[in-house]
């Protein structure tokens, strides 16, 4: 024990607890209304649509299903992309993993040279989740497209400080679970998927894509309030059918909401 | 299990919780309404999950819960200082719900901190959590859990020295 550690225990110790009662119907009843809307995203999850991603979009596949068959995938450029936040830990237990990097010359998300410039009403800041090398910011971000539009979640770059937008594929306000991409992306080093997702009041979103230990999300709840936003990426297995979607299972508060 | 069995096991654990979830949430929020919206809507999601969630792993479970349910609603909300001045008058003119919360040395030690820091001090200390659990539920390192504790221990003496020093002259 540290001096800290002695000095903070102590003051925890003269710290009162409460005294009042919880209110156990009203918790049961909130516990039973998250239940019903927990199942009701269970069922969408297993009918998501493709979103309009402008990189090559397919169904994510469950364990074992089928996805929707990728376009094809653009040809790569040049540079390649480092993620700058990596939050993907095992849920279970903390490793330094990381996701593997896909492409060069385009983001984990999709390429540069498909994005338009945004000329819609951007709500709040980007959030970066990958750099190219050639300084080029891969990021989500909340706009209104057009004005009085509802917000939307679109992924873009940022290219010398000009936001170009690239899709908007997720909106908050609708499903309670949303899941776009997950098909398989060939590039110069092997090929790869991404998988863009938006859930709502979600504490804890983790993935797998082989049975074991489950991953966080590289995930943001600030950009839109009561949604998060989160993404994985990866590389490709050999053994998943190449006309499918990856084989990825999400798990959304402790409850496998996808493949499984 | 069924919904009897399941609602009585659920009962016990959160009156074995209760006392302590509901200071804590109030020593990060301290404000007790919302203290009391946060640990309710931490609870909620432990019962709608409890057939998965053990009652081993449902401590863990509703203190991460708690903790990111208070760090999102600091991003909806547009800051507002800590003024003790205005608390107390606030209190004197509130109701029964704010009586039963007290300040003290903790709260105020939390009270400059940022939302993530007041967080790290609580599930740390307050909730007896790993200084390893505390960094991976928060996205920080273990360093950054230990130098925060410090810093805000480092505060505590500082305003305690003020305050003698003040009382001296």
């Amino acid at each position: 024990m540290t001096r800290t550690d002695d000095d903070l225990a102590l003051l925890v110790a003269l710290e009162p607890t409460s005294t009042r009662s919880p209110d156990l119907g009203a918790i049961r009843s909130a516990g039973r209304r998250l239940e019903r809307r927990r199942r009701a995203v269970h069922g969408v999850a297993a009918l998501a649509v493709v979103g309009a991603l402008g990189v090559p979009a397919a169904l994510v596949a469950t364990h074992g299903g089928a996805g929707v068959t990728p376009t094809p995938a653009p040809a790569p450029a040049t540079t390649t992309p480092s993620v700058t936040e990596d939050r993907t830990a095992p849920v279970d237990q903390l490793t330094d993993a990381a996701p593997e990097l896909i492409g060069r010359g385009c983001g984990v998300l999709g390429c540069p040279r498909d994005a338009v410039p945004e000329t819609g009403e951007v709500v709040g800041e980007p959030w970066a989740v990958a750099a190219l090398a050639n300084g080029t910011d891969e990021v989500f971000y909340a706009v209104r497209p057009s004005p009085g539009s509802e917000v939307v979640v679109a992924t873009g770059f940022v290219v010398d400080g000009d936001l170009q937008r690239l899709a908007l594929p997720l909106r908050p306000g609708g499903e309670p679970l949303q899941l776009v991409g997950g098909g398989r992306r060939q590039g110069p080093d092997g090929a790869s998927y991404s998988i863009v997702g938006l859930a709502e009041d979600a504490t804890e979103v983790s993935w797998q894509s082989q049975p074991g230990t489950w991953y966080g999300t590289i995930e943001n709840r600030d950009l839109v309030p009561g949604w998060t936003v989160f993404h994985v990426a990866g590389q490709w297995d050999a053994s998943w059918p190449a006309g499918g979607g990856a084989l990825v299972s999400l798990r959304i508060d402790g409850e496998v909401v996808h493949g499984g | 299990m069924g919904r009897g069995d399941r609602d009585r096991e659920f009962e016990e654990f959160v009156a074995a919780a209760w006392p302590r979830l509901r200071r804590a949430a109030y020593l990060l929020s301290h404000d007790s309404h919302e203290a009391e919206d946060l640990v309710q809507s931490a609870l909620a999601r432990c019962y709608a999950g409890w057939g998965r969630i053990r009652t081993e792993s449902a401590y863990s479970y509703v203190h991460r819960a708690l903790v990111n349910g208070y760090i999102d609603s600091t991003r909806r909300r547009t800051p507002i200082p800590v003024d003790h001045a205005a608390h107390d008058a606030d209190d004197r003119a509130a109701g029964p719900i704010d009586r039963a919360d007290q300040r003290s040395e903790l709260t105020a030690l939390l009270a400059p901190l940022s939302p993530r820091e007041r967080s790290i001090v609580v599930l740390r200390y307050y909730l007896d959590t790993s200084e390893q659990e505390v960094a991976r539920e928060l996205g920080v390192s273990v360093g950054t859990v230990k130098s925060t504790a410090s810093r805000a221990l480092a505060r505590l003496r500082s305003a305690h020295a003020t305050t003698t020093t003040q009382e001296h002259r």
